[in-house]
């Protein structure tokens, strides 16, 4: 193929969604839109998987952009187009009729193409006008559902937006600046040839991080994951990966110097965001779809953590940089699986949702694979070198996990205030003892001693950055106690007796662990019955297209799609 | 005469005609007076796009006219008033478009049609004077011309606010005057000058210079809205929507800002402003008003009066582009003369169709608006992001610019300026369009006119949609030829090119 006609269908997969949106403006069209919407990512991951490593110049497009297909953007290009071909699905069929589904269409297709362009952009500018209404797209999308909890999530999401747009542009512009163009190599150039990185970085933190859920910035994250749709907290976790986590990869050259103390510093910051996405995630009584967004937040947290890795050892650097999106990947999956099957108890196929629950178990035991794949080639670990992020993701997605396949609305387990201080207590221990000792001589990158060659004697930053992490377990500690006096549900459950309580919590989880490890297939014939007869029923062409787009719009099949696309990516990775 | 320096007074007299004629036109005579109209708008903006194509190609486009013995009537067409008169002839068409669908059944047209002419007239004079002499006779003409429309409703609230608006730019003319004849009686030439033509003068004369410059630059801050001289501005919010239209983005405030930067780079010189040691005072008093007109914004209710304040801070950009004096911050402060007109023209033309479609005059008004008006609204939630200086819409181009040449000339703290300018931006747009999407919109709307199965009248639809849709493409393909953005740098380049 010749290289016009690939670059074409570059400039197709990134246009076409904003083209089906463009159709919302006639009247008639409007229908076609809204069926086009699950179709609007196929040409972004027809591209992603087929088209070789390309560059295209536009020279007159902002002031002069252009875009790359490079294996970091391939990646995360395949991972949103995946995740926004399960979410434009979702839109469409979940509930045929309904005003608010119907009209987030447009703002979706908005959201979508946006986040094909993050992926695709090979400048800074690009990117950043990508990210911008990427972000408002979304918020216009997590607005959609008119409830009270949804209009606070949209109101934080875009005052959070705003600065967060404002950090970014004046990163960018002092880059761009000092480079002299707004190129991502020029821009990367840039950051390698700073005296003083702080600044830099810290725009940079704040900037993406608001984007991928940082903590500190990350106030919008679990309302909105709380109080939306499922489609659009699969849509969440595209933008979160591709307007967030993207970012720093693009503009940090790692592998190419070294920032100890920006490392440590981020380390810090990758280890309270797991904390507080830990303790949040636990204790919070508000139910699954919060709980899905602690785990995105630990997600971001196992994100920064490799980064701060990086950071403190540039040797290790590229080859960490080379798996990060790899991991964005499996990661975006995994949490996509799971929020779907948050959704799992509208189907009519108890067969199905469990052949989904073992499947999407699957996808989040790869999801952290790309991270231990770093760690062994790091060299001997002690245990305690085990990564705070990943057992926050590890313990979060259990939690998940162990929720759905209760069908619980809420997280009831953590209902009672005196279980939610003790659980706060519980983990308060260990990252005060991990702080003690970084105090005492082994600092914080004493957690890592792979990563970190020579340990640092105790200085003010640990010091300060002790205190930040104290600071952030405090605040999840006390967010976990902040609904403690709600009266509970049912009086009757409520235990004054902390360790009785967590005897009973035991009890508990003992009981879901064996519900899950007692899943079977009944029926299993039947759906192979039924699907052979629905199959042998649909003769006709047409009606064969229509049946394939009504499977197409249930949240089974896109789960599947994910599934699918988890496990080749993961055979590949580390056995393909 | 060469047939080229007929061009600018056929320029003039494309719009001065046509208003001379609609005066004596009878109120009954709708489809001529619209023809005329339409035809005169036409016409200037072809005659403009012929001395772009000129200029650009190196022609010359002047005219000289005595009227008193030694003093000159002059015009001409250099790139920066192209600029201006490009952004005002396209703004013109589109404004009278709309006029003519704002206006549909009301009394007195033929009086507002005339002086709306002549109010461009004035204003294209103001873009192709050749000199500080001329400059002030259309300055003043413009002014003289606003007044009917100001006070075109004639209520006891307009007429009052056409007195504040006299007092105030009358007295400003009154101080350019003084400004004027006393750098006369200095240099004894009143020619604009790339690179300006007072260097020239002995040191001992910079006291006077200082003053001379504070005097013109009082006199056009006047019209330009620099705070304490802007309170004007948001009474003169009484006339309707085309004037306020008018007002904000192509004629008055923009022939503040303009005259602004004629002083600066033509009169004086970017280079002998610094050395006088007056740019500094002038970008701190940009910025103050930036961060003013943005917080008095915020507070507002009435939709018109928030508009308003929001001009008051966004024109100061075009100064803060200029007293920054650094070529890349003079390409963002000329580009935002045109990025400016486009998104505010478009916010005065949804706040229009929103009083006369359903009669909300008031930012607490505007729940739901979106869905009963979502063509109006999408146009004005374009402007304003642009306002905001999100990308790709123009006001991004701007803000890039100016922060790139803030930086490049060391003057680190206008990028704070800009970012708490885009954070109060954000503050006073955000809540309008999350209100006017996101909220449920009432059973009624306060005086809803019924236009079938659109949502208003194509003559007031259209525009906004025009003017929204070129505000995004001067964003999006900035660096495409002849774009506002390219016009700006090759007009920077000339004006910091070493002679």
């Amino acid at each position: 193929m010749s290289a016009e006609l690939l670059q074409s269908a570059v400039l197709f997969a990134l246009v076409w969604p904003f083209l089906a949106a463009s159709l919302w403006a006639i009247r008639a069209a409007r229908p076609l839109a809204i069926r086009l919407l699950p179709w609007s990512a196929a040409p972004a991951l027809a591209v992603a998987l087929l088209v070789p490593d390309l560059t295209l110049s536009l020279p007159e497009t902002l002031l002069g952009s252009g875009l790359a297909l490079d294996a970091t953007g391939r990646v995360f290009l395949a991972t949103t187009a995946l995740l926004w071909l399960v979410a434009g699905t979702l839109m469409v069929g979940r509930r045929p009729g309904d005003v608010g589904e119907r009209r987030s269409a447009l703002p979706a297709l908005l959201a979508a193409g946006a986040g094909f362009a993050l992926a695709l952009a090979d400048d800074g500018l690009l990117w950043f006008a990508a990210g911008t209404l990427a972000g408002y797209a979304v918020y216009a999308l997590t607005l959609q559902v008119a409830t009270r909890a949804a209009r606070t999530a949209g109101r934080r999401l875009v005052i959070l937006l705003v600065l967060s747009d404002l950090l970014l542009f004046e990163l960018f512009l002092i880059l761009a600046h000092a480079a002299g163009g707004t190129s991502f190599a020029d821009l990367r150039g840039a950051v390698a040839a700073l005296d003083n990185p702080t600044f830099v970085l810290a725009l940079m933190t704040l900037g993406f991080g608001v984007k991928a859920g940082v903590l500190g910035v990350h106030l919008w994250l679990l309302p909105a994951f709380g109080s939306t749709t499922p489609a659009v907290r699969v849509a969440l976790i595209a933008f979160a990966a591709a307007a967030g986590l993207l970012g720093w990869l693009r503009l940090l050259p790692l592998g190419e110097l070294s920032w100890t103390a920006m490392g440590v510093a981020l380390h810090w910051l990758a280890f309270a965001t797991a904390a507080y996405a830990l303790i949040t995630g636990f204790s919070r009584s508000s139910g699954q779809q919060a709980l899905a967004g602690s785990v995105l937040m630990a997600l971001t947290a196992q994100w920064l953590w490799a980064l701060a890795a990086a950071l403190q050892r540039p040797e290790s650097g590229a080859a960490i940089a080379a798996l990060l999106p790899m991991l964005a990947l499996q990661s975006g999956l995994a949490l996509a699986a799971l929020v779907l099957l948050d959704d799992a108890d509208r189907t009519r196929h108890r067969v199905l949702r469990m052949a989904m629950a073992w499947l999407a178990i699957a996808l989040v035991l790869l999801a952290p694979l790309p991270i231990f794949a770093v760690w062994m080639g790091a060299g001997p670990l002690a245990v305690i070198d085990l990564s705070w992020p990943s057992i926050a993701v590890a313990l979060l997605l259990g939690r998940l996990v162990a929720g759905m396949a209760r069908h619980e609305a809420t997280a009831s387990r953590s209902r009672h205030p005196r279980s939610r201080m003790f659980l706060g207590a519980y983990l308060l221990v260990p990252a005060l003892v991990g702080a003690a000792t970084s105090l005492l001589g082994y600092p914080p990158t004493g957690l890592w001693s792979p990563i970190q060659a020579d340990s640092p004697p105790w200085s003010l930053s640990s010091a300060v950055a002790v205190a930040a992490l104290v600071g952030a377990l405090s605040i999840g500690w006390l967010a976990s106690l902040a609904s403690e006096h709600r009266p509970p549900r049912d009086s009757t459950a409520w235990s004054p007796n902390p360790l009785r309580s967590l005897h009973e919590r035991m009890r508990a989880l003992r009981g879901q662990l064996r519900r899950i490890v007692r899943i079977r297939l009944p029926g299993w014939r039947d759906a192979i019955l039924d699907a052979l007869a629905a199959a042998a029923s649909s003769v006709s062409v047409g009606a064969l297209a229509r049946q394939t787009e009504a499977r197409l719009m249930r949240w089974e099949i896109a789960l599947a799609m994910l599934l699918l696309a988890g496990l080749a990516v993961g055979w590949s990775a580390f056995g393909g | 005469m060469t047939l080229n320096a007929w061009v600018p007074l056929l320029v003039l007299c494309s719009s001065l005609v046509p208003g001379l004629l609609i005066f004596g036109l009878d109120e009954s005579r709708v489809r001529l007076r619209t023809r005329l109209n339409l035809a005169g708008a036409l016409t200037k903006l072809a005659l403009v796009g012929v001395m772009l194509w000129g200029v650009a190609h190196g022609h010359t486009y002047e005219i000289r006219i005595t009227f008193l013995p030694g003093l000159d009537l002059a015009l001409r067409a250099g790139p920066l008033a192209l600029l201006f008169l490009v952004l005002s002839s396209l703004l013109w068409l589109v404004t009278t478009i709309y006029a003519i669908g704002y206006l549909e059944g009301s009394p007195h047209r033929s009086r507002f049609f005339g002086f709306f002419s002549l109010c461009v007239t004035a204003t294209v004079g103001v873009a192709m004077a050749a000199d500080m002499l001329t400059f002030l006779l259309f300055y003043e003409m413009l002014t003289l011309a606003t007044y009917p429309l100001v006070v075109h409703r004639g209520t006891e609230v307009a007429r009052r606010a056409g007195q504040v608006y006299l007092a105030y730019t009358i007295g400003g003319g009154a101080l350019m005057l003084l400004g004027i004849v006393w750098l006369y009686t200095l240099t004894g030439t009143l020619e604009f000058t790339p690179r300006g033509f007072v260097s020239e003068l002995d040191s001992s004369h910079h006291p006077a210079l200082i003053l001379i410059f504070v005097f013109l630059i009082t006199g056009l801050g006047v019209k330009a809205a620099l705070i304490p001289l802007h309170a004007w501005l948001p009474m003169a919010m009484v006339a309707p929507a085309p004037v306020s239209a008018l007002l904000h983005a192509v004629a008055v405030v923009k022939a503040g800002a303009f005259g602004i930067v004629r002083v600066v780079y033509e009169v004086f010189g970017v280079e002998f402003s610094a050395l006088l040691g007056v740019m500094l005072p002038l970008a701190i008093l940009a910025a103050a008003t930036i961060i003013y007109g943005s917080l008095r914004a915020i507070f507002q209710d009435d939709l018109k009066r928030r508009l308003a304040f929001s001009t008051v801070s966004q024109v100061s950009y075009i100064v803060l582009g200029v007293a920054i004096a650094s070529p890349i911050a003079t390409v963002g402060g000329l580009v935002h003369l045109v990025h400016q007109g486009l998104m505010k023209i478009t916010l005065f033309f949804c706040a229009g169709n929103l009083a006369e479609t359903l009669g909300i005059h008031k930012v607490s008004e505007m729940n739901g608006v979106g869905r009963r008006m979502p063509w109006t609204m999408a146009a004005f939630t374009v402007a304003a992001f642009g306002m905001i200086g999100a990308p790709p819409v123009a006001g991004f181009i701007t803000k890039w610019y100016l922060g790139l040449g803030a930086l490049d000339a060391g003057q680190h703290w206008v990028l704070v300026v800009l970012a708490a300018s885009s954070l109060l931006n954000a503050a006073y747009f955000l809540p309008i369009l999350h209100a006017a999407w996101f909220r449920e919109p009432p059973a009624t709307w306060p005086e809803e006119r019924d236009f079938g199965r659109r949502e208003t009248a194509r003559a007031l639809l259209w525009p906004p949609l025009i003017t929204a849709l070129a505000a995004v493409l001067a964003g999006l393909f900035a660096a495409m030829p002849f774009s506002p953005l390219e016009w700006a740098r090759f007009i920077a380049e000339q004006e910091f090119r070493r002679p």
